[in-house]
């Protein structure tokens, strides 16, 4: 199915005649980021802490399909995470992005929907985690003057672990498949033709991982494995939680090529068997734009 | 006899008439700032007779607004009323320009070079541009109803030359002041010649942009 989307794509853009007229982008960006919890822990001697440096590159073009209204746009991206203290945890991923988007009228304040399909391949140092991730999604938003812009998303999420099997007897061992589903509504302010802060929040309901040496948790979690990324001694769950995210972002823009931005992300979960944590996510990143 | 005395009387006269007022002009000097007495890019002065009977009556030139790294350029583009204006397209993809401003509303669907048509602005008035494709692109065009005007530096200056002795309404207009020019209008009095400079301070709104970035990315679980 996935060589089916990509050949399609390849055939649109390689046999559109409009194929060199077609917006092509490309983006770099590089950031540090600061993680109170790591591994999703409500215990806290297993409440981890670490500085994680990241860099993107994303390549796409997007496509315009007629005269006005319809834009489709296909991206591929490669990140790496690298876990200053967690080496276990680094990791980088390769994937691509389909995206079909309709705006319902013309310039900037017209409302628009937009279905996204992707999938990510994911590699961690410690292979444990590895895995593909799919979403399928729709965004949509509106412009409400220069000032305010407001967006929502809602995306289903599957990952699919490499691996699988049981290492504990009688529980799942599958704990990084997971499926969960994302609603989020999101706010862009501009303060000046330079500088604009964001503000976000998400509702996510689905599955989750918590890392740490309990085995009370055993009986109540979907499964269980061991997660040497974080510790020899330490087993990851996977339970039903519902995560209520928080976010906000200033962001000062160099030139028109160049954005800098600060934000922090605050994320409350709700776990099975009162397994509650919270984490706490600062980040730094810069992103230029070709 | 009488026939060669009249001709000899018309020439003299059409050659007293048409060497008059030209030589009599005088240079106006302006410098428009901000309430931070700072010097304000891309105001617009408007100069008027106030005798309307002197107004000029010129052809409108064509004219041009860029589009330039998904930009319009230049950013403010005064021109008079009945010009026609080209949008040729300098990026290597495609624009779609749209205006829905009272004073002119049109859109030139995607188009890359130069095949959009040219774009007739026959109202007096502001003119606010943008591109259905990139949200982020503004520009403004400026219809004068006057064909004398000038369009201030980077320093806030702008000058008016030869402009002829008698007197004049100066309007000043900018995107920071809306969608009509200032109610502050002042009159200057040109004299036979030298220079006249005129400060002039106006209070301007933020122009705000629609960021240029990556936005629309929403929030990441981790």
């Amino acid at each position: 199915m996935k060589h089916k989307t990509l050949l399609l794509i390849l055939f649109l853009t390689t046999f559109s005649p409009d194929f060199a007229l077609a917006e092509t982008f490309f983006d770099v960006t590089a950031g540090v980021r600061r993680d109170d919890n790591v591994g999703n822990s409500s215990l806290s001697p297993y409440i981890f802490s670490d500085t994680v440096f990241s860099t993107a590159v994303t390549a796409g073009q997007t496509l315009l399909l007629n005269d006005m209204d319809d834009f489709l746009t296909y991206k591929f991206q490669f990140q790496n995470e690298t876990f200053y203290q967690f080496d276990g945890m680094s990791n980088y991923s390769v994937g691509g992005s389909l995206a079909y988007r309709h705006k319902f009228g013309l310039g900037a304040y017209a409302p628009w929907i937009s279905p996204v399909l992707s999938f990510d391949r994911l590699n961690y140092t410690n292979s444990v985690r590895d895995g593909w991730l799919q979403q399928a999604g729709i965004k949509g938003g509106k412009r409400i003057s220069e000032q305010l812009d407001l967006w929502g998303t809602f995306t289903f999420e599957n990952r699919l672990s490499d691996h699988t099997a049981s290492t504990v007897p009688g529980i799942s061992g599958a704990v990084f498949e997971q499926k969960n589903m994302n609603l989020s509504v999101n706010t862009e302010f501009t303060y000046s033709d330079s500088m604009f802060f964001t503000l976000g929040y998400a509702f996510r309901t689905g599955d989750v991982v918590s890392t740490s040496l309990s085995r009370s948790i055993f009986n109540i979690s979907k499964a269980v494995r061991q997660d040497p990324a974080l510790g020899n001694n330490l087993f990851a769950y996977k339970l039903y939680g519902v995560t209520n995210i928080l976010s906000a972002g200033l962001n000062k823009a160099i030139n028109p090529h160049l954005l800098l931005g600060i934000s922090y992300q605050r994320e409350m979960t709700q776990a099975d068997g009162e397994n509650n944590y919270n984490k706490n996510l600062f980040s730094i990143t810069g992103s230029y734009n070709f | 006899m009488h026939n060669r005395i009249l001709a000899l009387w018309i020439i003299l006269f059409a050659c007293r008439a048409f060497s008059s007022s030209p030589a009599l002009a005088g240079e106006l000097q302006t410098y428009v700032k901000d309430q931070e007495n700072k010097g304000v890019e891309d105001a617009i002065l408007l100069v008027t007779p106030t005798d309307a009977t002197k107004s000029l009556h010129l052809k409108s030139p064509k004219e041009f607004m860029d589009q330039i790294d998904k930009e319009f350029v230049p950013h403010v583009k005064p021109v008079f009323v009945g010009s026609i204006v080209n949008f040729p397209n300098k990026d290597n993809i495609r624009h779609h320009v749209y205006s829905v401003s009272h004073t002119k509303t049109f859109e030139l669907p995607l188009y890359s070079g130069i095949k959009a048509p040219p774009v007739l602005f026959d109202t007096p008035g502001v003119v606010v541009l943008g591109c259905n494709i990139h949200d982020w692109m503004l520009g403004y065009i400026y219809v004068s109803d006057t064909p004398i005007f000038a369009q201030t530096k980077q320093d806030g200056t702008a000058t008016f030359t030869d402009l002829p002795a008698g007197e004049y309404l100066l309007r000043l207009w900018h995107p920071g002041i809306g969608a009509s020019e200032s109610h502050n209008s002042r009159r200057v009095t040109m004299g036979e010649s030298g220079t006249v400079k005129i400060e002039w301070q106006t209070t301007l709104k933020p122009v705000l942009k629609i960021p240029r970035t990556l936005t629309n990315q929403g929030i990441r679980y981790r």
